[in-house]
């Protein structure tokens, strides 16, 4: 088929009816229809990364100034990587002055290559290793045993996806997906005796097993957690300590460290220690942290030798391309696949290649090609937590978003996502055509027939669209404001515009009773994030581009932006400044976009009611922060204003999404409607907990679909249980 | 530290402490690398010949060390912001003592506690640079931990399952 522009002329026909899916999404939906139905295998997944997140941010609280630290972190590896050919050279030169030997391993094979042929110099048929990603990435051990040399595992989540023969589940915990039992197992079968179930059984075996390994002949092979350039020294973390003995006893021993791994000065590396375990386990400092400069003698033996193998295996690469050298800065904590929804209902072995989790996804594109990225970067619903989760700060939703637009302009959109994707035209159809519209999406036999073919799933209730859109009443409600104390733009997305129109009305007569002037621009467009999310950056470029030209020029003359839906803010403050490579404008236009209620709180807060919406509701508030919340305010000055009106609320929270991402959980199937459902479940439940008369508030309209579909319960706007009082 | 901390006046009383745990505990070999402890004024002395011990610790290489079951070190720092000590080894069976060992008791004198682990950086750098050895420098948060299965936390994987921490100075004593 030829490549063509997903012009409207065209959409319709690439792939048609016959909704023709590139090839990668067929392995996925059946690995994500297996997982959904053997929840089981990630219940300790979802322990862990809940944990993980809970942790980490106890940890975070203990620090004087959580955001400066994270900033510091940030600063240190764009630092380090601008300038790191000369740290290469300088950490090499400094290390060679130490007695070391250096190799620049341009890719995993002269890496793998060197390993060999050094074991055998040495007549060494043993290689000890503690845990090393860096190893994983280039598929050390499999190709050391082709060579005849036998590789252990010596730390334990290692060691047991090594017997099992499978990769790292995730970076942190690599063997979280199995059980105390299939351990057991697996180690009964390796060892030829009964381990039995029972967690200090299987240590003691462990421990029992791999002590003659450690004291017995073979060459020690390990990772590094940080190199210094400025002493040539390298620093090896573990809990277990296992890399102490493999660092210690082995006549010979060798670090494979990723180029990115090296920091200039000690003061780095010493943030970075701290960075790591408060990042992925929420501990103060990981158990043991070897700090190697030369390689010592042990009683008194001085002929020991330390190699050390710098990396490069794309890195080099990664470091020229804009869009993907930010993923240079990952230290590796593992805190994105902690917060991801949909990792945390796939897994790493569904959610990744060898890298997995949202980091994987360019990681993977990088160094193990498209195809194996393609295979999970679509599993990203782009909510955008592992970005405000990143101790590095990195983009990555941006980074993936890049992934999946290399992908489909390769192999096209399914056609589910070339539906949604242009939800806005669509959107403008059905309320020009409503009520006909709507009696087609609510029945049956259509329903069935967009399933079929439109891939839009026939269980999810879809939003009905209205004839009198936002647009045309704004003009019946705007007022002049004499000497107005505020003056903003509304923008309203979507939603407020086809199918929720009274949430712009409540908020522009919010405003204006609160003596603020309002207005409308002109051809505002929504925001464009499903093209963000979908991975067409081109059209996402192209409508931030036309509303920051929109937007810019109220902007000049003193407005303000405001949106009552926080993807709108989001994408106006976090991505379309990215997208237009931080124009003037853009950033001005960022600066000034604020959420509904940040705005209400500083303008009209000291007159805020409950609105009459019932006694009963009055009472109990479950509020839900919708991601792109989260990267905002978390919805604070919507609390504090719902409390100051006399509301008792709860915020309701796992710590990460509901599960809707905009469109995603619109489609149909185990990418889309299936797996939306079970990442909401927790949340779910959580709100049912809670008591039936329990009212949910939550500003984002997915949201709201989402936990209607969910809980069963009523939710609502904030704005629908608030209103001005007299201006003071 | 995730171990058991006890305070010694002095350096005899840091002795009969060691010496005391080691009474208590020790099911196998004991090995006590040097331990230089203030004697008054600028004088330090050597207290590792006065703890019981099976193996010497000079000449021991790994296959003597490999029978240890308890480890007597000294750090030559602790850091209060993290909780650790800091051990300085210029030879690797110093590390063994410390990572072989079921039980690892490290001597720690109060005068050298640091509050941050930043303000370790400059030493570590006198350390590693322009010297002819290098120390290994480790920091030594508690007993070896792994929690790689269901996430529930064990003791003593490859390292110690035990780790005491003897802190001498004048703070201390009295115990
Ligand atoms: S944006 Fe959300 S879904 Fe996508 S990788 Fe990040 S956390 Fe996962
Ligand atoms: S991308 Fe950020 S959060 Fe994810 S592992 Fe790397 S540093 Fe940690």
């Amino acid at each position: 088929m030829a490549r063509r522009k997903c012009t409207r002329s065209s959409w319709e026909r690439r792939g048609g009816a016959t909704n023709r899916m590139p090839k990668s999404y067929k392995t996925l939906l059946r690995k994500i229809t297996y997982s959904l139905a053997h929840p089981e295998l990630n219940r300790i997944l979802l322990a862990a990364t809940k944990r993980g997140r809970d942790a980490r941010e106890a940890q975070l609280a203990t620090l004087v100034d959580p955001e400066g630290f994270t900033q510091s972190i940030k600063n240190l590896k764009t630092d380090a990587i601008s300038k790191l050919d000369y740290l290469v050279q300088e950490f090499k030169l400094n290390c060679e002055r130490n007695g070391s030997t250096v190799v620049l391993a341009r890719d995993g094979r002269e890496a793998i290559d060197y390993i060999a042929t050094l074991a055998q110099r040495h007549g060494l048929k043993v290689i000890k290793k503690s845990k090393s990603l860096t190893t994983e990435e280039i598929e050390l051990n499999p190709r050391l045993e082709e060579r005849g040399l036998e590789v252990i595992e010596t730390d334990l989540g290692e060691r047991i996806i090594q017997l099992a023969g499978e990769k790292p589940y995730h970076i942190v915990f690599p063997a979280v997906h199995k059980s105390q039992t299939e351990v057991a197992k697996l180690f009964s079968d390796a060892l030829h005796e009964e381990v039995k179930d029972d967690l200090q059984a299987i240590m003691d075996a462990q421990r029992h097993a791999l002590r003659p390994i450690f004291l017995g002949p073979g060459m020690g092979v390990t990772g590094a957690n940080v190199a210094v350039a400025e002493t040539g020294s390298i620093i090896v973390e573990t809990n277990e300590g296992n890399a102490r003995l493999i660092t210690s006893i082995p006549d010979v021993h060798v670090v494979v460290v990723g180029m990115e791994k090296i920091v200039e000065k000690w003061e780095d590396a010493l943030r970075l220690m701290i960075a790591h375990p408060m990042s992925a386990t929420g501990t103060r400092l990981t158990n043991y942290v070897s700090m190697m400069s030369q390689r010592l003698p042990l009683a008194g033996h001085p002929r020991r030798e330390l190699h050390v193998v710098i990396l490069d295996n794309g890195r080099s690469r990664m470091r020229e391309d804009p869009s993907f050298k930010e993923a240079l800065n990952c230290i590796r904590c593992g805190a994105c696949m902690n917060i991801c929804p949909t990792y945390g209902v796939t897994g790493g072995h569904i959610f990744g290649y060898i890298y997995p989790g949202p980091i994987g996804i360019p990681w993977t594109e990088e160094v193990h090609g498209l195809d194996h990225a393609a295979e999970f970067a679509h599993l990203c619903i782009a909510c955008g937590l592992c970005r405000e989760i990143c101790p590095a700060d990195i983009d990555i939703p941006m980074m993936i978003a890049k992934v999946k637009e290399k992908d489909v302009k390769r192999d096209g959109q399914p056609i589910a996502n070339r539906v949604l994707i242009r939800y806005e035209e669509l959107a403008k159809i059905a309320s020009a055509t409503a009520p006909v519209s709507n009696w087609l999406v609510q029945n049956g036999f259509s329903r069935l027939l967009m399933h079929r073919f439109l891939g839009i799933e026939k269980r999810r209730k879809l939003p009905v669209f209205v004839r009198n859109t936002f647009e045309k009443r704004f003009l019946e409600i705007k007022r002049e404001i004499p000497n107005p104390r505020g003056r903003v733009v509304y923008f309203p997305d979507l939603t407020v515009n086809f199918t929720d129109p009274s949430i712009g009305v409540r908020a522009v007569n919010f405003l204006q009773e609160s003596g603020i002037e309002v207005i409308l621009p002109r051809g505002l467009k929504s925001s464009g994030y499903p093209y963000f999310s979908y991975g067409e950056l081109e059209k996402a470029t192209k409508i931030a581009r036309h509303n920051v030209e929109t937007l810019k020029d109220y902007v000049n003359r003193g407005f303000e932006v405001l949106a009552t839906e926080p993807t709108a803010t989001y994408a106006m403050k976090k991505v379309y400044p990215t997208l237009l490579g931080h124009t003037a404008a853009s950033e001005l236009v960022a600066s000034r976009a604020f959420e509904f209620f940040e705005y209400a709180y500083e303008h009209a807060s000291g007159a805020i009611q409950a609105a009459v919406i019932g006694e009963r509701d009055r009472q109990r508030i479950g509020f839900h922060v919708p991601c792109h919340q989260r990267a905002l305010s978390s919805g604070r000055h919507t609390i504090a204003l719902l409390e100051r009106a006399g509301y008792s609320v709860k915020v309701i929270e796992t710590g990460t999404c509901c599960g809707m991402a905009g469109t995603f959980g619109l489609k149909k199937g185990p990418l889309g409607y299936e797996l939306s459902m079970a990442v909401g479940r927790q949340l779910f439940d959580m709100f049912k907990l809670e008591g039936t008369e329990l009212l949910i508030a939550t500003e984002s309209s997915v949201c709201t679909w989402q936990l209607t579909e969910g809980t069963g319960y009523r939710v609502v706007h904030p704005l629908e249980l608030l209103v001005p009082g007299t201006p003071a | 530290m995730g171990g058991k901390v006890y305070a010694a006046g002095d350096a005899d009383e840091a002795v009969r402490v060691i010496n005391r745990i080691i009474g208590e505990k020790a099911k196998g070999k004991t090995c006590c690398a040097p331990i230089l402890l203030p004697e008054g004024g600028a004088e330090r002395r050597d207290v590792s010949l006065l703890i019981q011990t099976d193996l010497p610790f000079q000449g021991s290489n790994e296959k003597l060390l490999g029978e240890i079951d308890v480890g007597v070190t000294r750090a030559d720092y602790a850091i209060a912001e993290t909780g650790c000590v800091v051990e300085l080894a210029y030879d690797d069976a110093l590390r063994l003592v410390s990572s072989l060992s079921r039980i690892h008791i490290v001597v720690v004198e109060e005068a050298t506690i640091t509050p941050t682990l930043q303000d370790l950086a400059q030493r570590i750098r006198e350390l590693v640079t322009g010297k002819a050895t290098k120390p290994t420098i480790t920091l030594i948060g508690g007993p070896s931990r792994t929690s790689d299965i269901e996430l529930k936390s064990v003791l003593g994987v490859h390292g110690p399952k035990e780790v005491h921490a003897v802190l001498v100075g004048e703070e201390g004593g009295s115990d």
